[in-house]
């Protein structure tokens, strides 16, 4: 009980921006792009996904979102998060033959990546989707219960022939002067904590990032926004490959 | 609410601007984004948060104040006096929306490239400012946080016939307009249309949330003739009780959960989808009126505390409501800049939130001042005991 009460002191900490606190036990990257410890500590696993990897075999995985997953700042899906996940779960698997298709389409909402699972996504028979939504869905203002339930139907569509991971909005600093991402971001939190489907702390990490240094993420000049989109992009991929790989332990199995 | 709840003499029912203060602080802290003070607030407390509050309370002080216009001065001035509030509030909406474009015009540039280029699609209205200007005109653009005023408007609007209705066929009318709610609750397709989005509507559905505004303009209107009988049953206090309880329960259940992720969350997969905020969920509205119910029994009129100098900011505050809701509206994306460009902790999201709430009470304070100075009708209310 005490340690209980210890952690939830801890992650009241985390929540408001992964406090200083997480720094000394972090995992660093070598491009500067560190991810704080307890980041992923209680999102679900994806024991399946883990082990067709581990096993060897062609693993399929599907990416589908809008502008943030096609990588246009980047310079097209080369450099996008999709590809850069491939790159490094090659490493963590190199047995595994691993493709991962970009499904990413710009200014697509929920529910017109939804119509397009079943056509698109389901003959690849992935082992893992991920799926990458919301920011269109709030800047178009579409309603937050269809949102939700956009998310809810996809999801049950999704998980019948494999896992499903979800990924939220983009961190900035300055769009919410424009739209209210908040309660978009907590339904994507909520619909994937209800459906114990992790979701990818996209927007949290970006905004450690930031607040830590490693990024600026509104800098001007065209050459630079090119390469700080690769290097943001190369730095998601890792991570998502890390959080996919995180191996069931025993101790923290999830029902 | 009961019969000794109505302000039927001159006596202002200081409960009204406390707890109207206090939304408008709520709502203040709540539209600040990343805010840990944000989890203090009516959200966090209730299934539901400030707006509900503040609409209930719009809502009765407009029946109690209008209604005693329409017994007294006659169905013309009544009705003008209300369409004069409508122009005020429209003004004030219009304004915001300059702030509004304003700010986003300057910021227009680094919202839409590299890495949000295609995605935020931010300031599209820019290109095309001969539509967007009569959108924000005819209250369909409804920017960030600029959606409560509009759906205030167009209630306000329908005030001087439902009133008309509620004193003629109280029962009927609060039938309609209950009727009108639940159609919305089956089908979410009845809602007014928004811009810039194709399939956009208004965050505040009117024919849901209208619901909420008459019957407490009804309880509001009747608080001046006695009040409501059957709101004193013993049996609704504990319903009541029963229903904001359950409410506190559940939301201090969600908040810990997330917090803290093998916290066990209880009846999320049943009850989350019926907490539509635009639509104003059965869960919702019977949450606010408990707590309402509960507020009228349990806090006289007239309490020691509320003309104490504890209450007074936030008495002072909900006098002023419809200009220190805008100001609000303008702290919390200052507040919100502030603390994104900084990237305060704890520390300095506390500070912005204190700072805003000072500034929300002076210029409360300072217009309660000017009422006095300048001799006007509301100096009799803002000069209290004098």
């Amino acid at each position: 009980m005490a340690t209980a009460l210890l952690r939830l002191g801890f992650r009241l900490i985390a929540v408001t921006g992964f406090g200083l606190l997480a720094l000394p036990v972090a995992t660093a990257f070598a491009a500067g792009c560190v991810v704080p410890s307890d980041a992923f500590v209680f999102e679900p696993k994806l024991p399946r996904t883990v082990a067709a990897l581990s096993a060897g075999g062609t693993v399929t995985i599907v990416a589908i979102g809008s502008a943030s997953t096609v990588g246009r700042a980047a310079g097209g899906p080369d450099y996008a998060w999709p590809k850069q996940l491939g790159v490094s779960l090659a490493k963590e698997f190199p047995k595994a033959k691993i493709s991962v298709v970009n499904l990413g389409k710009a200014r697509q909402t929920a529910a017109n990546m939804a119509a397009r699972f079943a056509k698109e996504i389901l003959p690849l028979a992935p082992a893992l989707v991920i799926w990458e939504t919301g920011t269109v869905d709030a800047v178009r203002g579409v309603e937050l219960s269809a949102f939700r339930e956009t998310l809810q139907s996809g999801l049950a569509q999704l998980r019948a022939a494999s896992e499903v991971m979800m990924m939220d909005i983009q961190f900035s600093r300055r769009t919410h002067i424009m739209t209210d991402f908040e309660p978009y971001e907590s339904a994507i939190r909520e619909v994937a904590d209800v459906n114990d489907v992790p979701m990818f702390p996209r927007n949290e990490l970006m905004r450690y990032w930031s607040e830590s240094g490693a990024f600026d993420y509104t800098v001007e000049k065209k050459d630079e926004q090119q390469a700080m989109a690769r290097r943001l992009y190369a730095c998601i991929g890792r991570a998502l490959a890390e959080f996919i790989a995180r191996r069931p332990h025993a101790e923290g199995s999830n029902p | 609410m009961s019969s000794s709840g109505g302000g039927s003499g001159g006596v202002r029912d200081l409960r009204l601007d406390f707890f109207r203060g206090l939304a408008l602080f709520c709502i203040f802290i709540d539209h600040i984004p990343n805010n840990v003070l944000a989890n203090f607030t009516i959200k966090s407390i209730a299934l539901g948060d400030a707006a509900e509050v503040f609409i209930l309370i719009s809502g009765y002080a407009a029946g109690m104040v209008y209604g005693r216009a329409f017994d007294r001065q006659g169905t013309l001035t009544a009705s003008a006096r209300i369409y004069h509030r409508v122009w005020q509030l429209y003004v004030a909406h219009v304004f915001l929306f300059m702030l509004f474009m304003a700010t986003v015009a300057q910021a227009a540039a680094n919202l839409n490239a590299g890495l949000y280029a295609d995605e935020f699609r931010a300031a599209d209205f820019l290109k095309e400012p001969d539509v967007a200007v009569i959108m924000a005109l005819t209250l369909r653009f409804q920017p960030a946080f600029m959606d409560i005023l509009p759906v205030y408007i167009v209630l306000l609007l329908a005030l001087p016939a439902v009133l008309l209705g509620l004193r003629r066929w109280p029962l009927p009318v609060l039938g309609l307009s209950f009727a009108l709610w639940l159609a919305v609750q089956f089908d979410r397709g009845i809602n007014l249309s928004a811009y810039p989005g194709q399939s956009q509507v208004w965050f505040f559905n009117p024919f849901a949330w209208q619901a909420l505004f008459f019957f407490s303009a009804w309880l509001g209107w009747r608080s001046n003739h006695g009040g409501v009988a059957w709101l004193a049953n013993r049996w609704l206090f504990w319903l009541a009780v029963a229903i904001a309880a359950a409410g506190f329960l559940l939301r201090v259940d969600w908040t810990l959960h997330w917090l803290y992720d093998p916290f066990p969350a209880f009846f999320t997969q049943a009850l989350w989808p019926l907490m539509s905020k635009t639509d104003l969920s059965p869960l919702r509205f019977a949450n606010v009126l408990a707590l309402a119910l509960l507020v009228a029994r349990l806090i006289p009129p007239q309490t020691r505390f509320l003309a104490g100098p504890i209450a007074q900011p936030f008495v002072m505050c909900g006098r002023h409501s419809l200009y220190i809701f805008c100001l609000g509206i303008l702290l919390s994306v200052i507040g919100h800049l502030v603390i994104n460009e900084q990237f305060g902790g704890i520390v300095l999201q506390a500070t912005v939130t204190a700072a805003g709430i000072a500034v929300m009470i002076g210029v409360a304070g300072l217009m309660d001042w000017f009422a006095v100075a300048s001799g006007s009708p509301k100096a009799r209310v803002a000069g209290r005991g004098s």
